[in-house]
């Protein structure tokens, strides 16, 4: 869920996540530099919903100016802050890029904390870090050491004009990068007058610990966290795909970003790195 | 400051029911800004358009689609989406537990805290055996037309939910086959594993603040009074000799700062 909502013009198909990373730079842990590259580790769903046209060709979004209404393209449109009633300030791209310059290119890991005590409330959304370029040795000594002591690195950085403080997790071998919520978007329950009254229901805390131990599984499971909605579409569409008429075939210019295989790339850049180890 | 409860509704375990209500418990405080016309700097506004023709289609006659191959759409009607939609519900589904922390990092989204509503003591009583048990509750609802799974868990004595991502939703590092650790010399690994612990703190977020986003701030009012920016420059970062020697000069700062406190 991405918290800056103002909407996205696509600009070259370059910023969008190739088989190169959304972000590529460096993690670095006192003077050892690992170069690396961030994937998403969520996927999309497989069946996405689309605008269309009444003869079912999709829709596009067109930008136009409120005032001329002529059609804007990319290169027309800049980001405006309004700082008083109808007066804006415009912040171009390379302003953005040079106020964090360094934090751009470096996740530094200046401190270590328990994985277990980062409060899931924190937890934003989760990456991976591939090793990129050079040797894989200091991307699998890192996570290796980091998986078993249980320990997060923690660091900001800075990704598309936006600041991040992340969490690098290790799990079976792999770095991933879980993006954290900065304190100031966290509530607490008095902040927002939640009150509660001391006191229970001894009848029912009994009933209830009882059916806790007996509803109680080591963990979850695919069935259990399913996406119905998902489910329900995919059978509805292929139920009408073999109806002629509700079919319509459009390509379409723009790509749309490719679907990354995150096994494929892991696959492909460890071996890189250790051909280059036995060379 | 009280905020408003956003929704409201019924936890259900087993036969029991604690009723409650929701609240947000993350807020937004980024900068905002709009899209303008570079040339007049006016509004940028948005419509929709057919792909083929250009013309401009109203919001309310879209239709809805899905795309089952790359340039193949099928057509979805309105009596079809709504047949989809789930069932409305102010029911949260207790259905099943797991201890706390057996859930790792990536499955978590969005979290609300939830208020007692009407059952000070039913409350009281969920409030209770969650914390004493250790256990979070694996739950389902309906919120909005929209299918929720979540953990159901207390922060501060306060009950909370929060949202779970779905199973196919998520690339698991399971998926992806581990790396080799063989060729890694002890020598390195040690001094690695030192090196964290030399920089191990307790997890503390209000030690970090979002710079970039006050340097935004700062960046605005500069501009808006007329003042002129000046582009800094990356400097490029200088490369240690080998992996161990990094380790051991890193080791060796670390701990000199360590040690004067």
């Amino acid at each position: 869920m991405a918290r800056r909502k103002e909407p996205k013009v696509k600009k070259a198909p370059a910023a969008e996540a190739g088989p190169r990373g959304m972000w590529s730079g460096t993690l670095s842990f006192g003077l050892v530099s690992v170069p690396v590259a961030l994937f998403p580790a969520l996927r999309r769903r497989p069946v996405q919903l689309r605008m269309l046209a009444e003869d079912g060709i999709p829709l596009k979004r067109e930008y136009l100016c409120s005032a001329d209404n002529k059609t804007l393209g990319p290169d027309d449109i800049v980001r405006g802050y309004e700082y008083a009633d109808g007066k804006y300030v415009i912040v171009e791209d390379r302003e953005l890029e040079a106020l964090e310059a360094e934090k751009s290119n470096d996740i530094n890991l200046l401190q270590f904390a328990r994985v277990q005590d980062i409060d899931s409330f924190y937890f934003d959304r989760p990456y991976y870090l591939a090793p990129s370029g050079g040797s894989s040795k200091a991307y699998r000594l890192l996570a290796r050491v980091m998986e078993e002591e249980g320990k997060a690195g923690i660091a900001t950085f800075v990704m598309r004009e936006r600041e991040y403080l992340v969490a690098i997790i290790a799990a079976q071998g792999l770095l991933m990068a879980e993006t954290l919520r900065f304190a100031d978007e966290v509530r607490q329950p008095e902040d927002i007058g939640v009150t509660t009254r001391p006191g229970e229901n001894p009848l029912l805390s009994k009933a209830l610990k009882k059916l806790v131990s007996s509803l109680t599984k080591p963990t979850v499971d695919a069935r259990e966290m399913e996406d119905r909605f998902a489910r329900r579409l995919m059978h509805l569409v292929e139920r009408k795909k073999k109806d002629r008429n509700a079919a319509v075939r459009f390509a379409e210019e723009e790509e749309q970003g490719k679907i990354i295989d995150l096994v494929a790339v892991f696959k492909e850049r460890m071996a890189k790195a250790s051909r280059r180890r036995a060379a | 400051m009280t905020a408003r409860a956003i929704w409201k509704g019924v936890i259900r375990l087993g036969r029991h029911e604690v009723p409650v209500q929701l609240y947000a418990a993350t807020v937004d405080p980024a900068v905002h800004f709009r899209l303008l016309h570079r040339k007049d700097k006016q509004p940028v506004r948005q419509r929709l358009v057919h792909s083929e023709t250009g013309k401009e289609v109203p919001r309310d006659s879209a239709r809805k689609g899905a795309e089952i191959d790359r340039g193949v759409f099928v057509r979805l009607d309105e009596k079809e989406l709504a047949e989809l939609e789930p069932a409305a519900s102010r029911t949260i589904n207790v259905e099943r537990f797991v201890a706390d922390e057996a859930l790792d990092h990536e499955w978590y989204d969005r979290s609300y805290y939830l208020g007692p509503d009407g059952d000070d003591k039913a409350y009281g009583s969920l409030v209770k055996v969650l914390q004493e048990e250790h256990k979070e509750g694996i739950a389902r609802w309906v919120m909005r037309k929209k299918d929720y799974i979540g953990s159901l868990t207390v922060r501060q004595g306060v009950l909370a939910l929060v949202t779970l991502r779905f199973w196919d939703e998520v690339v698991r590092p399971a998926e992806i086959e581990s790396p080799p650790s063989k060729d890694l010399k002890p020598a390195e690994v040690k001094m690695a594993r030192q090196l964290i612990v030399a920089l191990a703190r307790p997890f503390d977020p209000t030690q970090f603040r979002d710079e970039f986003n006050m340097k935004i701030r700062t960046l605005i009012q500069k501009k808006a009074r007329g003042g002129k920016i000046s582009l800094k420059k990356i400097r490029p970062k200088p490369q240690p000799p080998s992996l161990e020697q990094a380790l051991k000069a890193s080791l060796a700062a670390a701990r000199g700062k360590g040690s004067h406190g």
